[in-house]
């Protein structure tokens, strides 16, 4: 009667242990099936969107590209007008550099001429002095100085005093009335 | 149009250095003064009047002289302020 019970009790006792097991083991899979699932979902979710940004990243760097490209070909022409407008300003600055140094060369040349003419101008001079005759030929002078006198050469040296004053003023007054005539100037 | 713009400026630029190394290439000319005295002193023996055509006729070279370089330096001057205004 004992050992009966006892095996009752162990019979159920198994029992409730099989079905202890059997459930923990369906609520562990359960949960390991919903699991899977969400964690798939999930992957495929998370692909999806991965996918979605590089196709979205491709098509911007496409049309970025082709944005670029339209851009540099509505704008090339634009750009070497301009390159082609700062080179010829470069290389009128250049022309014109060389235009004042041949100025400044020419203005060198003139004044170092200018020097040597007033150099020669002051250098011009004239003592009035008479000059000292051989012993001889002063006595002869001497008479030649009265005959001089008597053809009277001194009236002909004002004559060409009065001419060369005149041919000075007329030189002066030619030269001051175009003054600046013929440099360019207008 | 570079190109172009280097054909436009080429020819003025040859002009001008061409003319820059001829103008460097022409020397200064030495100062010779002359005294008078030594070819013209018979004059005086004419006396003192043709000695004062002399006197009058070189003070008249030189005056004509000075107004000659003054109006040279004026013209370089005109010429220089127009060859400025060019550009």
């Amino acid at each position: 009667m004992l050992s009966f019970a006892a095996r009752i009790w162990s019979f159920f006792g198994s029992i409730l242990n099989n079905l202890a097991t059997f459930f923990g083991s369906l609520i562990n899979h359960a949960v390991s099936a919903i699991s899977g699932f969400f964690s798939s979902l999930g992957s495929a979710i998370s692909g999806m969107f991965s996918w979605l940004y590089n196709g979205l990243q491709s098509l911007v760097q496409w049309l970025w590209d082709h944005f670029v490209a339209l851009i540099n070909a509505i704008f090339a022409p634009i750009f070497a007008v301009i390159h082609a407008f700062f080179y010829f300003v470069e290389q009128l600055v250049k022309l014109l550099g060389l235009l004042v140094q041949v100025m400044l060369a020419l203005v060198h040349l003139l004044f170092s001429f200018i020097v040597g003419f007033i150099t020669t101008l002051g250098g011009l001079g004239y003592s009035g002095q008479t000059p000292t005759l051989p012993g001889g030929f002063s006595a002869d002078m001497g008479h030649m100085v009265a005959v001089l006198g008597d053809l009277q050469l001194n009236k002909l040296a004002y004559v060409c005093l009065f001419a060369i004053w005149i041919g000075t003023a007329v030189t002066v007054i030619k030269m001051a009335s175009t003054f600046g005539m013929g440099g360019g100037g207008e | 149009m570079i190109a172009f713009i280097q054909m436009l400026f080429q020819g003025p630029e040859q002009l001008l250095g061409s003319v820059l190394s001829w103008l460097h290439h022409a020397s200064t000319v030495a100062a010779a003064g002359i005294n008078l005295s030594n070819y013209v002193s018979w004059v005086a023996l004419l006396g003192p009047a043709w000695s004062g055509v002399i006197t009058s006729l070189m003070a008249s070279v030189t005056l004509i002289g000075f107004i000659f370089v003054a109006r040279a330096v004026y013209r370089a001057y005109l010429s220089l302020k127009q060859g400025i205004m060019w550009w």
